[in-house]
């Protein structure tokens, strides 16, 4: 901390631009939340979203009262699209964490503003892959027996299943991010309390603020809890994937058992949750005008990472082809060329145009630089990304062993109406978190002023 | 007279009849040991007769020309007869042996005529009989003859009852009386249908699925030479001191008729699911029997019931043990236990795994109660489901042979498909008895499992086809 009776002013330093105070920091983010008024355009999407939840709650309903034969399932392809988008929300809900915990340890300065919505994006995300799972069981109602309850029958679960493994990865994993994400909050709902304008934002914030009082105890406290999340949090990003990974990878059906899954599902969950990162990160720092601190740097950053996981990515990609045909093993080379030339071809195409081809413009500086050229970018890395998941699951299953069991998957409308739900429903709640939570850390950024002040501009 | 002194053995007595009598030639120094080997004494057979090539007779109408005029072959269909059948939904629902077809019938075109025609499969065609005309959905079947098209009756009806009624198309409309062929001529209306067929692909894409050996000097062997041998898995295997349930199905005795399907719906409470679930792909039978197309053009059928693995891939992948290996070696399905998260079918090798995506038992419908299996569970939706070699069936034969204080003796366990085949190609038994019938026919070099090389070490295996050595006598399979 400075020294002195004048608060420090910030230089620039690329991740924070020149100018700001303690005091117009928690200003400018904390008005966001209690004084700025909610635009029609909020309203509009707010509204919009809000209907496409409560059709993905009532699609849930009907699913639930009739059964999973709604949707385009069958023998041989039993998972469709609720476990696609189980695999793509999850991984959309890495860079969060990887982001507040693997940067944090790393000490690298540009995860401070995009932190907190990143690991809001990572539980909103975490969450609503974690339901797909759920969606997905025949009899959905029975989930829990995937945990190990006592019970009369003395019925455990069935431990070498991938499935219970997954249960367990996904549980901590939410349960972790979770915390992790209410300690780093516990500065900023203070200060919320404390500028609270009605009565009963003072005493909600109050409540959720478990009586910080900034006390140096508390900031110690603070700090060490946080440190240690930060190291749970980091083993669980590369966990978590490779886990979810498994349930394909452990399987027989040519396409799912490979060993290059773990590392592959990591960088692409990596690459999904960047690109999701900086598909929030644009409208959000346009709409509510946080351009100095969410700078050019920051997008930079991440369109950098976006640009290296493709790299892991297509090397993954590579990986599958040359096994599957180093092998020699009759079914692996033979969905190999199914997925090139076979009835799911074009999304095999679209998906290496969207994942591989497409990310290579960020090589450019200018095309980094460009606010544009990322929002598209990012936009198709996420489809580019549901594609792949797609065709794991779905282009796998659909040809393996026995020819005269060969058959094909054709999404519903349903199976449509819980993707664009899902997407509505993580949508409502970012839109709701940005209303309810500082969408930056206030703590932090105030922090980041402080060190610009010290350091210097680099 | 046996052993009196004086006398030629038996074995010296036909021996040297043998060669005296056998063959007008002198006979070769190893001749005895050849003809023991052939059977037959070789070189003893009449002249083959030499008979002008066979020539087919010509249906009525039938033109010499690709481009005659085609000829309708009405014929009561396999699965509803003359449409007797037709408001039965087993029968309905049951893939037919050469198309596949469920609910429906289908003018039946080889790929050739069709392709002179300029028609593809699911096309739907108009045909002409004098006059008289019906709208009929083309099926491309190898097999068919050129220039011909067949025409399944029992369709179309209109009072078969809740249903029969609407399937398909009356071939009836187009029938002369008392005639069975007819001229036609038939032309493209430029609509499709969609089938609802149970096996999409023909080719076995090269994997030695069915098999079919020639007896050689090495003997019949249903393993070629490059089969990997069996390797350990890393779980511990089973013992099984008491029973050891297994299936052997004989390729050779096979016709392809597909009874056991329908025998085991009925016996194992399995729901029909109707025509739009079948063209989704979630028919529910147990057991199917798959026909496949050779190079050769040959027909190929392999009946496919749950394999009963040793090293059961579904079992791993289930998250609470709902399907599990018992004491005998079944590999079984606990539907209570189940919460549908399919992964073990996703992980069966040989998709023998059907799943109720949706409430396909009807348990309301008071007089369908009456018609099922007391015996066997009525699955709700949501549970996975497959052969489980008739576990009723063992039970029972259990039970009694407890009472009475011995083993279940070798044939009392009869599973459902076993019982109605045709030709006996299925055998059912326990391989801890040595002698019984389906320990012999495991033992038989003929013997070999689906997918072997994947080391799931199935139950039920399969006994090759036997091609004759002389291809001039070799039935074309069929």
């Amino acid at each position: 901390m400075v020294v002195g009776t004048r608060p420090p002013v910030s230089r620039d330093i690329g991740v924070l631009a020149a100018g700001w105070r303690y005091a117009s920091i928690s200003d400018k983010i904390a008005d966001l939340v209690l004084t700025r008024r909610a635009g029609w355009r909020w309203w509009l999407l707010f509204l919009t979203t809000l209907g496409g939840t409560l059709v993905f709650f009532s699609a849930s309903a009907y699913l639930f009262a009739v059964g999973v034969g709604i949707w385009g399932v069958n023998i041989p392809v039993a998972w469709g699209f609720a476990i696609g988008n189980f695999v793509w929300w999850i991984g959309i809900g890495h860079a969060g964490t990887f982001i507040s915990a693997v940067l944090y340890l790393l000490r690298q300065r540009w995860r401070t503003s995009i932190n907190r919505f990143a690991e809001s994006m990572t539980l909103f995300a975490a969450g609503i892959a974690g339901l797909f799972p759920i969606l997905h069981l025949g009899r959905p109602w029975f989930f829990y027996w995937l945990m190990p309850y006592p019970n009369v029958m003395e019925l455990w679960p069935q431990w070498r299943s991938p499935l219970v493994w997954d249960f367990f990865a996904i549980a901590t994993y939410l349960t972790v991010s979770l915390l992790f994400w209410y300690v780093g909050l516990l500065p900023d709902l203070a200060t919320l309390r404390d500028r609270a304008t009605t009565r009963f934002k003072r005493y909600a914030y109050g409540l959720v603020a478990l009586g910080w009082r900034g006390e140096a105890r508390h900031w110690a406290r603070y700090e060490h809890a946080y440190l240690l999340l930060a190291g749970l949090a980091t083993p669980l990003v590369v966990l978590v994937h490779s886990v979810v990974s498994l349930d394909f990878a452990v399987g027989n059906t040519p396409g799912y058992h490979s060993t290059i899954f773990p590392p592959y599902f990591v960088a692409g969950a990596l690459f999904s949750g960047f690109a999701m990162v900086l598909t929030l990160a644009i409208p959000l720092r346009r709409v509510f005008g946080l351009q100095d601190f969410i700078t050019a740097r920051h997008l930079d950053d991440a369109a950098k990472v976006v640009l290296v996981t493709s790299w892991i990515v297509l090397y993954s990609y590579a990986a599958e082809i040359f096994t599957g045909f180093y092998s020699a093993d009759e079914f692996d080379v033979s969905i190999t060329i199914e997925r090139w030339s076979g009835a799911y071809a074009p999304v095999y195409w679209s998906m290496l145009a969207c994942n591989v081809a497409l990310p290579q413009l960020l090589w450019w500086r200018r095309v980094r630089r460009s606010v544009p050229a990322l929002f598209v970018i990012s936009l198709l890395v996420n489809v580019g990304m549901w594609m792949e998941r797609f065709l794991i699951v779905v282009s796998s299953l659909h040809r393996d062993f026995m020819p005269s069991a060969w058959g094909m998957f054709y999404p519903t409308f349903w199976d449509w109406v819980f993707l664009f739900g899902s997407i509505a429903f993580f949508v409502w709640l970012f839109l709701v978190f940005l209303r309810l939570l500082p969408a930056i850390s206030i703590a932090e950024m105030r922090l980041l002023v402080d060190e610009s002040a010290t350091e210097g501009g680099r | 007279m046996l052993g009196a002194p004086g006398r030629m053995s038996d074995y010296d007595a036909v021996r040297s009849a043998l060669e005296g009598a056998g063959t007008a030639r002198e006979p070769a120094a190893d001749a005895w040991q050849q003809w023991l080997r052939a059977g037959r004494l070789v070189g003893s057979e009449a002249p083959a007769l030499r008979l002008p090539a066979p020539s087919r007779p010509k249906p009525p109408g039938l033109g010499d020309e690709r481009d005659g005029p085609l000829t309708a072959i009405f014929a009561p269909d396999p699965a509803v007869g003359d449409g007797a059948f037709a408001n039965n939904a087993w029968l309905q629902e049951w893939p037919r042996p050469l198309t596949k077809l469920t609910w429906d019938n289908a003018a039946l075109l080889a790929p050739g005529t069709a392709r002179a025609l300029g028609i593809e499969n699911g096309d739907v065609v108009e045909l002409s009989v004098a006059g008289r005309t019906l709208r009929a959905p083309v099926w491309l079947q190898p097999g068919q003859a050129e220039q011909t098209v067949g025409l399944p009756l029992g369709y179309g009806r209109w009072a078969a009852g809740r249903v029969g009624d609407g399937v398909g198309f009356n071939a009836f409309l187009l029938k002369p009386p008392a005639r069975s062929v007819v001229t036609t001529t038939l032309h493209a209306t430029g609509a499709t249908h969609a089938f609802a067929c149970t096996q999409l692909v023909d080719s076995m894409a090269g994997r030695p699925l069915t098999r079919r050996v020639t007896p050689d000097a090495r003997g019949m062997s249903a393993l070629p030479e490059t089969e990997p041998p069996a390797r350990d898995s890393l779980y511990p295997s089973y013992a099984y001191p008491d029973y050891a349930w297994a299936m052997s199905i004989d390729l050779d005795a096979c016709i392809g008729c597909g009874a056991c399907t329908v025998a085991c719906q009925a016996e194992n409470n399995i729901p029909t699911v109707g025509r739009e679930e079948v063209a989704k792909g979630r028919e529910m039978h147990w057991i199917r029997v798959d026909r496949y197309r050779t190079e050769a053009g040959r027909t190929a059928f392999l009946p496919v019931p749950c394999m009963h693995c040793e090293n059961a891939p579904c079992e791993v992948v289930c998250p609470v043990g709902a399907t599990v290996h018992d004491s005998e070696g079944l590999n079984v399905q606990v539907y209570n236990r189940c919460i549908g998260t399919r992964y073990c079918s996703n992980n069966c090798p040989y998709k023998v795994r059907r799943f109720n995506f949706l409430q396909y038992a009807n348990t309301d419908e008071e007089s369908l109660k009456a018609g099922r299996n007391p015996e066997v569970t009525v699955r709700r939706r949501g549970v996975m489901e497959k052969c489980n070699y008739c576990l009723q069936r063992i039970r029972r034969a259990g039970i009694a042979a407890e009472k009475e204080g011995r083993r279940i003796a070798d044939g009392e366990v009869v599973t459902a498909c076993e019982a109605v085949c045709p030709t006996r190609a299925i055998v059912f038994g326990d391989l801890v008895d040595r002698e019984s019938r389906v320990s012999r026919a495991k033992a038989s070099p003929l013997d070999y499992a689906l997918l072997g090389e994947l080391n799931t070490r199935p139950r039920t295996t399969y006994l090759a086809r036997v091609d004759n050595p002389d291809p001039a006598l070799d039935s074309d399979g069929g």
